[in-house]
């Protein structure tokens, strides 16, 4: 695989997000494979902020920190990538901003280019275009997606082009490295927060109410910003618990719905999750995790939230729990979540991550799945009992406003709906319940898996598979990857004899592994990375030299 | 179908319950309602047991939690009749927040507070309406925290249909329900009744000598002038005003969000739309 990897270095309010995203659909559009990833903090000015683009002539599902060129629009934040520069890295920093920076560079006057071009704000434009340049992308490309955006304020665009046409007229020496475009025509650029967003409303959610939390806003505002096209009710809540609550009644009352959310957030609806439990009430929760405890870091990236999720809500209860790995997992298994919601009658979790709401990939298109658009909604009759206790646990769910009544209580209640103390229905109740997870159990694929015949097994879940499936390819390891968390799969292990597995996850204490050893009586070694930051191929191989296994 | 359903009342004898229970039924019967159309979301507490003693459809929630459900409820199907009935532990206290928001959004909903000044279910700690010095199970030295004024807070809030009444008027209390029930947008009705085990200060006796209603003591009473109304809410002593305090429509949640004024009926829309074009454009 050849690739080079580009850094815009500079702070939150410099435009970089805007840059980021032209530079990188351009470079999609002429025929690279990409990856991109934000880190920033959390402020809409100053701080620090880089936007990473890697770029391939083969898929790519990771990113990787090491740059061969950063662009630099602000010298404390080019220093804070020292580690990971090396010699053959160029630094191109703007005139403007050489003070106090410690990594040799060239200068170049993009300030003055973006100004004389006829706005400032342009600055990030110049730098789009002498990237694109550098890469042998038309320029009609580019242009054509700032018309897009500003087409309809003509001074702005006309600035915008003249700093693209300055960007790519700009002298300078480096070296055009030579990266096939062999991306296949097929393939679609989006964002974890992209295939969420649109899986939901492929899936026919017409209800989404949140309480706005990094990174699961990028959700609700996906929906927000198509909710006339596709008559969705959109509702910001006071707060999660309201959040939580209001896509249950919904559900109640007959729409598809779903709260998005992060870990904190999701601590707050813990009790309503439990009463969507309670009241065997479709729901559809995302949880974009970020680093924690408490508030956590708001920006950055970690899997956490594991524990929080298998175990949420008080009381014993069946739900489903998924972490896609890629954005075309994003959009299929949100489709899922709801078909499983409401064919079981059950809340699911979809577990993202900031990683992966935040970057871009270039997938082959999702599939679509016709069944997953059943709703198994009944008309009730004047007999009917919402809570009918039937062998597999499930029963007829009808909604308010037909024939029957349609009764549900978060206190114990008997067939009908009405609240009881009664010792056999309690046993019984419970015992539906929780029953539903055996044939939910069968509709749960198999983890991913890769080269089993080594001796060196990976086992990671969720957003980690782009860079787990790189390390392994590169270095002849097997992986066991997952995704769907519950009900857990696990019977592939028990053709894998006399292995060592090492389990790869974004947080400090292995939860995944504790969580597979409950299931899997192996040993796990366990490798966890709990810094805010990405997974990465170099931090991971680091790791597993750590531990002999590289 | 009737309203009233035949079963055991798990209230105590003389709860104020009972009377609001039939002067309720026979307020959604005289409004022609039927019970497959109406929808009752109650959270936690004596009075939020109310829909398990009639003939509806209902979601008893969690505690303090009712309006949130109540709103998604009728913004995804309007064609219910949507009431959120609790205590004033649940509305007042526990989801006080919602209350606050939920009369934002002023969604078609009419609100039923059983306000007895004392936690009854939980056995007789303070409630956020018991008054100051009010000994209770858990202030035993009294209360010393103001209490909330739900009249005030809600006309503050710009609460279009503003009401109190009481357990021991019916024909007051179905009128003022019934108001608020044809009230298009959200009637919060304020219903004071004893607490026969738990609160000794505010009796039945307690209650009559000191309700009245504020269009019947001066005929001349304006319900649409907001000032006025806030300051007959801050009126809580001696004499304690009951009625349509407070009445002014203004332009509901479907009638102002972009998609439902338009028409569009959540519960009908099962469709699941076809998304390759969003998909093209990520091409």
């Amino acid at each position: 695989m050849k690739e080079f990897n580009v850094a815009l270095s500079g702070e939150a309010g410099q435009g970089l997000q805007t840059a980021g995203n032209l530079i990188a659909k351009s470079l999609f559009k002429a025929g690279y494979y990409i990856f991109t990833d934000k880190s920033y903090h959390s402020r809409i000015r100053g701080g620090e902020y880089i936007y990473r683009i890697r770029i391939a002539d083969e898929p790519i599902n990771c990113i990787k920190e090491e740059p061969d060129l950063i662009v630099s629009l602000k010298s404390d934040t080019t220093n804070t990538m020292k580690s990971v520069v090396n010699d053959s890295t160029v630094v191109l920093a703007d005139e403007k901003s050489k003070e106090g920076l410690e990594i040799e560079a060239q200068y170049f006057p993009f300030s003055k280019l973006a100004e004389e071009a006829g706005n400032k704000k342009t600055l990030n434009v110049v730098i789009g275009g002498m990237i694109l340049n550098l890469l042998s992308v038309p320029k009609e490309i580019p242009e054509k997606l700032l018309n897009n955006t500003f087409g309809e304020k003509e001074s702005i665009l006309k600035a915008n082009i003249e700093a693209l046409k300055s960007g790519y007229e700009l002298n300078h020496e480096l070296k055009e490295p030579k990266i096939d475009k062999k991306r296949k025509e097929d393939t679609i650029m989006l964002s974890g927060t992209d295939g969420a967003g649109l899986g939901a409303i492929s899936a026919g959610c017409k209800f989404l109410s949140a309480y706005p939390m990094t990174p699961g806003t990028g959700v609700m505002l996906y929906l927000a910003n198509r909710a006339d096209k596709y008559s969705i009710v959109v509702e910001q809540a006071e707060d999660e618990i309201a959040a939580i609550n209001m896509a249950i009644g919904a559900s109640y009352t007959g729409a598809r719905a779903m709260a998005t959310t992060s870990g904190g957030g999701f601590a707050l609806m813990q009790e309503g999750f439990s009463l969507a439990g309670m009241t065997e009430t479709p729901v559809v929760i995302v949880d974009a995790q970020r680093p924690a405890p408490a508030t956590g870091m708001p920006t950055r990236t970690g899997q956490e939230d594991l524990f929080l999720t298998i175990k949420a809500g008080h009381g014993e209860f069946s739900r489903y729990i998924v972490a896609p790995r890629t954005p075309k997992e994003a959009f299929e298994y949100m489709r899922k979540a709801f078909y499983l919601s409401d064919k079981y009658q059950i809340p699911s979790i979809v577990l993202l991550s900031q990683q992966l709401t935040d970057s871009y990939f270039v997938c082959q298109k999702p599939e679509i799945e016709d069944e997953y658009n059943k709703r198994f909604i009944v008309d009730a009759d004047e007999r009917y009992k919402r809570f009918e206790l039937t062998e597999n646990g499930i029963s007829p769910r009808a909604i308010p406003g037909g024939k029957g009544l349609v009764r549900v209580d978060s206190d114990e209640h008997d067939e009908y709906g009405f609240i009881t103390e009664n010792i056999d229905i309690r046993k019984k109740m419970v015992e539906k319940r929780n029953i539903k997870i055996k044939e939910l159990k069968e509709e749960i694929d198999e983890p991913i898996t890769f080269n089993l015949e080594t001796k060196n097994i990976v086992i990671g879940w969720g957003d980690s598979w782009g860079v787990i499936d790189e390390v392994a390819r590169k270095n002849d390891l097997g992986y066991v990857h997952y995704s769907e968390l519950f009900p857990l799969k696990t019977e592939v292990f028990e053709k894998l004899k006399n292995k060592d597995f090492i389990v790869v996850e974004g947080n400090y204490s292995g939860l995944f592994a504790e969580y597979l050893s409950s299931e899997v009586r192996l040993p796990f070694m366990k490798i966890g990375k709990y810094d805010g930051r990405p997974i990465t191929p170099t931090w991971l191989e680091k790791q597993l030299k750590g531990v002999d296994v590289l | 179908m009737t309203f009233l359903r035949d079963t055991e009342l798990a209230w105590c004898p003389g709860c104020g319950n009972f009377a609001i229970r039939l002067a309720l039924a026979e307020t959604l019967e005289e409004l022609n309602l039927e019970p497959n159309n109406t929808l009752m979301i109650t959270g936690i507490g004596q009075a939020a047991k109310m829909p398990h003693y009639l003939n509806i459809n209902f979601f008893n929630g969690l505690h303090g939690r009712g309006l949130p459900v109540a709103f998604a409820a009728k913004t995804v199907n309007p064609d219910l009749t949507v009431i959120a009935e609790s205590g004033d532990g649940d509305m007042y206290g526990e989801g006080g927040n919602h209350l606050v928001h939920a009369i934002r959004r002023n969604f078609d909903v009419t609100i039923l507070v059983h306000n007895n000044q004392i936690y009854g279910l939980t056995k007789g700690q303070g409630s956020p309406t018991t008054e100051i010095g009010h000994k209770t199970s858990s202030q035993v030295k009294g209360v010393i925290n103001e209490p909330l004024n739900p009249l005030a807070l809600a006309i503050s809030l710009n609460s279009p249909f503003v009401a109190r009444t009481w357990s021991g008027a019916k024909d007051h209390f179905k009128r003022v329900v019934s108001e608020a029930i044809k009230f298009k947008g959200l009637a919060l009705v304020d219903v004071m009744h004893p607490c026969v085990s738990f609160n000794k200060v505010n009796t039945f006796a307690w209650y009559k000598e000191r309700l009245y209603d504020v269009s019947e003591d001066d005929s001349s009473y304006d319900v649409t002038d907001k000032v006025k109304a806030f300051e007959k809410s801050l009126e809580f002593g001696d004499r304690i005003p009951m009625g349509i305090i407070y009445k002014k429509e203004r332009k509901t949640y479907h009638e102002l969000h972009h998609v439902l004024k338009k028409g569009a009926k959540l519960v009908d829309l099962t469709d699941t739309p076809d998304v390759t074009d969003e998909l093209e454009k990520m091409g």
